[in-house]
């Protein structure tokens, strides 16, 4: 057991030992398995043979001298304007990523609803009939592309409440629903179709719908709503800053990303041009 | 001026500076670029590389020995060379025709001709053993006994820790015994590998 140990050991090492660089006690070791293994012997002789081959081995004369020209100063100067620009774009991708990550994020979160922001609110049916009737009329002529873009002065606001209650009673909403349906009266076909641009399944969407109960009657609620009063629309201008943001800031990633890989190229060309033959014409 | 001076006069990007370290290690380059690659062409190419990224690269050099740092460009220069050689396999033309300019032992006009001839076999004959390791054994067998560099040193251009190191050349020395013992013709008479057995009988 004990030889077939130091068998390996020094077949292991014979190597080393050939070198000296092996401590005492392995190089008693060796020598001793040595002394009792003729293979081992063999083997260590063989490889000395091979170490004493290699070092007769002749130096090979130099064909031409390497050193370089004088224009190698110019070309380290572009190589490293280009390994600085490189950099520079590497940090820049960095940071644009991460800000695109942080701005995808912010999207998602408020859009999933994982983030609820102050004054964000689900409206309730009756809210629905406040806002119809306080839109006025002269804003209604111009549609705006989301419930959620309504203005609303605080000098209305009261006013149109006080409209909203009489109208939440089933006979005020009766005449409301009539105008609806008759003649394209200012108040009647045109008050909610601001509300009605972004919702598609208010009344006006469908005309010939006989008229219903007031349930039936009262659009249904927006996804997201927010009462008038509160601060929509800084929710809503963030929301619309994220995904400008990130738009932006993606058509900016991939312009750096080119820039980077341009930037790189040039670097490399640069590392590995000036071939040995240019070199000779130079010198 | 000694090295020192010299590097860091070079790292202000005087050329003529750097130059002098180019003749100083020219030929270790170059020999060693050469039994890495096996080929004349290819080891000026790998060799001349070495040297401008190395005149490129010079301010990142912080001391220590600088023979290490350029012997491990120009071993990183040879990797390259070898693994465009793989992907695009050909054979260059000077490999097919004998080259008078590139007599592979340097001129030593004591020597005779028979021995200068004797020499000149023997060392393609190695190169072919050689060109059989793999690339870290071939490494470090040319940098231990072709170039009688130390433990340390191979480690410092390798990369790489002692015991790697002491196995790579262990383990090359063997393959390489093992090759020359299979194709004693490849050597001259006098350098052919026996095992005691056969010299008895």
């Amino acid at each position: 057991m004990g030889f077939r140990l130091d068998h390996r050991f020094t077949q292991k090492n014979l190597s080393t030992y050939l070198d000296g660089q092996l401590t005492i006690r392995e190089r008693e070791r060796v020598e001793r398995h040595l002394a009792e293994c003729s293979r081992c012997q063999e083997e260590l002789e063989t490889l000395r043979s091979t170490v004493e081959l290699l070092h007769a081995v002749p130096a090979i004369p130099l064909p031409r001298s390497f050193e370089l020209p004088a224009s190698v100063e110019k070309e380290r100067e572009r190589y490293r304007f280009w390994s600085r620009m490189h950099t520079a774009l590497g940090t820049a991708t960095a940071v644009v990523s991460l800000l695109l990550i942080l701005f995808l994020s912010g999207d998602l979160a408020i859009s999933q609803g994982f983030i609820s922001l102050p004054g964000r609110t689900t409206k309730a049916p009756q809210d629905i009939q406040v806002e119809m009737a306080e839109v006025p009329q002269e804003e209604v002529h111009t549609p705006s592309p989301s419930p959620w873009e309504e203005k609303v002065t605080e000098k209305e606001a009261p006013a149109a409440a006080e409209r909203a209650t009489e109208e939440a009673t089933p006979e005020g909403l009766e005449p409301e629903v009539e105008m609806l349906e008759g003649e394209p009266a200012p108040k009647a076909s045109e008050t909610p179709s601001a509300s009605a641009a972004a919702m598609p399944e208010t009344p006006t969407a469908t005309p010939p719908r006989p008229p219903e109960p007031t349930a039936t009657m009262v659009p249904p609620p927006p996804k997201d709503h927010f009462p008038a009063g509160s601060d929509q629309p800084s929710v809503w201008r963030i929301w619309k800053w994220l995904r400008t943001g990130w738009t932006a800031l993606s058509g900016l990633l991939l312009v750096l990303v080119a820039g980077l890989l341009w930037t790189w190229q040039k670097r490399r060309l640069r590392r590995f041009t000036l071939p040995s033959h240019k070199i000779e014409r130079e010198r | 001026m000694d090295e020192k001076e010299i590097i860091e006069t070079a790292q202000q990007g005087d050329v003529e500076a750097f130059n002098q370290l180019v003749r100083s290690y020219e030929q270790l380059a170059y020999n060693v670029a050469y039994r890495i690659l096996g080929d004349y062409d290819r080891a000026m190419d790998a060799t001349q590389n070495a040297f401008l990224r190395a005149y490129r690269a010079l301010d990142q050099f912080r001391g220590g020995s600088f023979k290490a740092w350029l012997l491990r460009i120009t071993t990183n220069c040879c990797y390259d060379i070898l693994r465009d050689k793989q992907r695009h396999p050909s054979t260059p033309v000077d490999d097919l025709v004998e080259n008078p300019e590139h007599s592979d032992i340097l001129e030593d006009h004591d020597e005779s001709a028979e021995n200068g001839l004797i020499r000149e076999e023997l060392g393609m004959s190695i190169q072919q053993g050689l060109n059989t390791l793999p690339y870290e054994q071939r490494v470090a067998v040319i940098m231990a006994d072709i170039q009688d560099m130390s433990y340390e040193e191979i480690a410092q251009v390798t990369s790489v820790p002692l015991g790697t190191v002491k196995s790579r050349i262990n383990r090359g020395r063997k393959k390489l015994r093992d090759y020359f013992l299979e194709h004693k013709e490849l050597l001259p008479e006098k350098f052919r590998l026996r095992y005691e057995s056969e010299h008895s009988s």
